[in-house]
């Protein structure tokens, strides 16, 4: 029992390279702890960060790079903690704890249609599955991203989005939510990718595969996203098993310990962060 | 001496007459706590006939005007009917106060105030009966009650009213606001005799004071209760206590001698000017700390230097404070 | 079973050999106020077990209100981390005459806080205590434990149980951890009676008499969560205050928060101190988006995660009938109430 290790101590980890993905958004490169087990990192797992003196938070791993063992870190700076974390400089250390949580279920994703619906910097769990995409080619059949932002300006990953535009079997669709000037793109709601609304795509799901038999949708937003997109889901009779979501409840331990995280019988960091949309109803709406 | 079945029934009766629909009643029921009664929420005329008012109705209403109240500010939804609270004497400068702070709109509140001899908490009643009890019912200063083996006992309650009781000042009517009152007497006369402590910082030098707060204060485990129960705490999820931010590095949610003073002089600070002394926080509190020591000096403290006395005027704003109805940040 | 008599004049030697062993013992006392706690005995005669149980559960010598993680420092742009041990996590004690209830409630800690990830801290606490569980003679008004499917004389969990009499205990060492114990008594250890058996059954007859009329709950069991869209929940959630009271006199709530304190530029520590899921603070986003925004989901959720979920999670109640949150309620919630409407809510 108590010659266990104990999961609350941080170990550290170095930042290597920090860059400003806009006026909310801060990526951080950090090289993982020598105990870490970087190898077992899936993605949509995700880490407590520690800002010492400050707190703790969880934030989802946005990329894994498994040869140099280092982690990217997307963080938005919302609160106390995530402000201080904002405030260090490459070479600060930083307190890190996991991997936790369940990830996406890659396995069983293995030559799927993969549909990633993205709202603002729900993006950033999500890339962590692009990027294994970009890794492992053929991994999967199909990807297509469809990411929406509130405006120009809260876009994210600019250079990335005009990378993963060049990859084969992989389409981007980007969209805002009201007009803008200088933007000749989509305007509206994520979701109207997903009915025949958009104005210069109807349907994405149908035009993949009109059964929907190998295609499987993953989506992280905020919470008010997910309503709509199940909806819209629901019209077309998608089955709820091919749909990931991922869920952000507040959080202290990580280890399905404090019960911050607790909704319904689950334990969002243990059981979670991915849910199918499948075990999101049996689930009361405490998220 | 009070009849409680009466005052039961004139009440009910009373409000079968003015309830309309879209109205609220605040009263008491059974909470099937033996020894205990529970506070409810009326709001169809066929469940006025639950209500029961007896000397165990210790809790005080007013606590959950406010809360209603912000509900309405936060849904957008103005309140629209009239909200009868049946409280008793003591309760009414807490509503009284609360209408001064302008936490809640006098023009939709009506005060049945129910006449009553003191109350007893369910600790009181344990010392009177020395043994745990299955129920109890209450004729004027009688309390008749069964055992958990079913033996019957009665005992006489007009010794063991709440300490506050035995305070006359707290239980006489502000003569400000209209009110309905239920009962014998228009006058309110208290006729129990309860026990009395004095305030503790009269007769003990600083150190011996600070001694004695201490060992008090050693047994809270900070559950907030004495901030919840409150109706003059009406800052509600805004707490400063709730979420220790940054910007004020001292306070933390940890359960140290120290970080407990912080707390409880904090809050007691915060209320002095609407503390009513109703004494809801030592009565509920769950370790038992005698949180009298703080309001009673407070409150006497209050009418001493700013001539200021809570819940005696619905207008008066307190000296001690400037905000406004709807403030973001109170 | 082999079963022992230790009469209770007796006990001043098994005080003292205990004391001998370095084993402190806690138990239901009297404080100097007076009030009802658990509390470090060091005598037979400081222990009140004719009274009920204390409103303040014994989880408080386990899982400490407030403890440090960990305390760091930062030296060269390196952090030191070091972890904080309490010295009390470490002293073996004993605690002595646990009524079933309580033993059931250390019982499911020690599942709970094991697992996938396991508490180091805590279990370190488990690890270090022994209990002595004692046959309940005096409920309270309050208690419901038989409703939660425990005996009064149920000693599942306790590693000695004691059958109280007049003038002695009926003793029996269950556990290893319990055997371990047998040195300090071994002394005044006397040989049962024939009739000894006849003890336990007694207590069992005469408790049951005195506890409130016990409601059926097995035949929902597993299916509690059917009430969560029912209108139950409304007549509750009006009335609480939130207080936290509940939870924080729960034997078997278990939720913590962890937060940082800075004590100097480079020094500081990491806290945990008891939460409750009655606080909106609880669940509150960084982004103010609360998933349970009303007292009346917090009131649900206190009710489902007791009766509901871990029954899904660990196929066991996570209440123990114990009543504190009963007899802590200001404005008298009724837990067996509430299983009450739940059964009839899904009745009709």
């Amino acid at each position: 029992m108590s010659n266990q290790p104990n999961h609350y101590l941080p170990s550290f980890g170095k930042i290597l390279e920090i860059n400003q993905e806009n006026t909310l958004i801060k990526s951080f490169v950090v090289s993982a702890p020598d105990s870490m087990q970087t190898a077992q990192v899936v993605p949509g797992q995700f880490f407590q960060l520690s800002a010492l003196g400050y707190g703790e938070v969880p934030i989802s791993i946005s990329e894994i790079d498994y040869n140099k063992k280092t982690l990217l870190f997307c963080i938005a700076n919302t609160g106390a903690i995530t402000a201080k974390i904002h405030e260090m400089q490459p070479g600060d250390e930083i307190g890190i704890r996991g991997p936790y949580g369940n990830g996406f279920p890659i396995a069983a994703l293995k030559g799927k249609n993969i549909v990633v619906v993205a709202g603002g910097i729900g993006l950033v769990p999500l890339r962590s599955i692009i990027h294994y995409s970009l890794m492992n080619q053929g991994y999967f059949n199909y990807m297509e991203v469809l990411f929406g932002a509130k405006s120009t300006a809260d876009f994210i990953y600019r250079e990335e989005i005009k990378q993963w535009r060049l990859k084969p079997d992989t389409t981007i669709k980007v969209t805002i939510d009201n007009p803008e000037k200088d933007w000749n793109g989509n305007v509206g709601f994520v979701t109207n990718f997903l009915q025949d609304k958009c104005p210069d795509h109807s349907e994405v799901l149908y035009n993949i595969d009109p059964s929907f038999k190998n295609t499987v949708v993953l989506v992280v937003g905020p919470p008010v996203m997910y309503k709509n997109v199940f909806k819209a889901l629901e019209k077309i009779e998608f089955p709820d098993k091919q749909v990931f979501l991922s869920l952000e409840n507040h959080m202290k331990c990580g280890i399905g310990k404090c019960g911050h995280c607790n909704c319904g019988e689950k334990y969002v960091c243990l059981d979670g962060p991915i849910f199918s949309w499948l075990e999101m109803k049996s689930l009361p709406k405490e998220y | 001496m009070v009849n409680w079945t009466k005052i039961t029934d004139a009440t009910r009766h009373y409000l079968k007459q003015v309830f309309q629909s879209d109205d609220l009643i605040l009263s008491y029921t059974d909470s099937h706590t033996p020894g205990m009664m529970t506070p409810v929420v009326i709001r169809k005329a066929e469940d006025i006939d639950s209500i029961i008012l007896n000397p165990i109705c210790t809790q005080n209403l007013a606590v959950y005007l406010s809360e209603f109240f912000q509900n309405d500010i936060q849904t957008g939804k103005p309140v629209k009917g009239k909200w009868y609270i049946t409280v008793k004497p003591c309760d009414v400068r807490s509503v009284i106060q609360m209408m001064a702070d302008e936490q809640i709109l006098k023009e939709h509140i009506e005060l049945i105030v129910f006449d009553c001899d003191g109350t007893v908490t369910n600790k009181n009643l344990k010392e009177l009966f020395k043994s745990e009890i299955r129920k109890v019912d209450f004729n004027d200063h009688q309390a008749k009650a069964e055992t958990l083996l079913n033996e019957e006992l009665t005992a006489d309650l007009s010794g063991l009213y709440q300490v506050k009781c035995s305070d006359r000042e707290i239980c006489s009517i502000p003569a400000v606001n209209e009110f309905t009152f239920i009962g014998e007497r228009e006058r309110f006369e208290f006729s129990g005799t309860a026990k009395n402590t004095a305030i503790i910082q009269d007769t003990l030098t600083q150190e011996e004071c600070f001694e004695k707060v201490s060992a008090e204060l050693s047994k809270c485990i900070r559950c907030n209760a004495c901030r919840n129960i409150c109706p003059a705490c009406f800052c509600s999820d805004r707490c400063v206590m709730d979420k220790p931010k940054l910007s004020v590095p001292y306070i933390t949610k940890e359960i140290t001698l120290d970080q407990i003073f912080q707390y409880h002089l904090i809050r007691f600070y915060h209320v002095a000017p609407n503390c009513t002394a109703c004494g809801e926080c030592e009565r509920i509190c769950p370790q038992g700390i005698s949180l009298s020591i703080f309001y009673k000096y407070l409150h006497r403290m209050n009418k001493h230097l700013f001539g200021d006395e809570s819940g005696s005027s619905d207008s008066d704003r307190q000296k001690l404070l400037s905000y406004r109805f709807g403030e973001d940040l109170v | 079973m082999d079963t022992n008599r230790i009469y209770k004049k007796d006990m001043v030697q098994v005080f003292s050999a205990l004391k001998k062993l370095n084993i402190s013992v806690i138990g239901q006392g009297f404080d100097e106020k007076q009030r009802l706690v658990f509390k470090k005995v060091s005598s037979f005669q400081e222990l009140a077990l004719d009274e009920i149980t204390p409103l303040q559960p014994v989880k408080s010598f386990l899982f400490p209100p407030t403890e440090k993680v960990f305390s760091y420092a930062k030296q060269d742009e390196k952090y030191q981390i070091t972890p904080e041990t309490s010295p009390e996590s470490s002293e073996k004690k004993v605690l002595f005459g646990l009524r079933p209830c309580d033993v059931h409630a250390i019982e499911y800690l020690k599942k709970f806080y094991d697992g996938h990830f396991p508490d180091q801290p805590i279990l370190r606490y488990l690890e270090n205590t022994i209990i002595i569980g004692i046959a309940c003679e005096h409920p309270s008004n309050a208690c419901f434990c038989t409703t939660m499917d425990i005996s009064p004389i149920s000693s599942t969990g306790a590693d000695v149980f004691l059958t109280p009499t007049e003038n002695f205990f009926v003793i029996e060492f269950l556990t290893e951890k319990g055997k371990s114990l047998q040195s300090a008594f071994s002394e005044v250890l006397k040989s049962s009676e024939a009739t000894d058996v006849q003890w336990k059954q007694n207590i069992e007859t005469e408790t049951s008499k005195k506890l409130l009329e016990k409601i059926e709950i097995n035949s929902i069991k597993g299916q509690i969560n059917k009430a969560y869209d029912k209108p139950l929940w409304k007549k509750y959630s009006d009335v609480c205050v939130a207080c936290g009271g509940c939870t924080f006199d729960c034997p078997t709530c278990t939720c913590f928060d962890m937060r940082d304190v800075m004590e100097s530029k480079k020094t500081g520590y990491r806290y945990r101190a008891w939460d409750s899921c009655s606080f909106a603070s609880f669940t509150l986003h960084a982004s103010g988006h609360n998933p349970r925004n009303t007292k009346m989901d917090r009131l649900r959720q206190r009710i489902m995660h007791k009766y509901h979920y871990t029954v899904t999670n660990m196929q066991t109640w996570s209440c123990t009938g114990c009543g504190r949150c009963v007899r802590v309620c200001p404005v008298g919630i009724n837990t067996r109430s509430i299983l009450k409407d739940i059964k009839e809510a899904l009745h009709e």
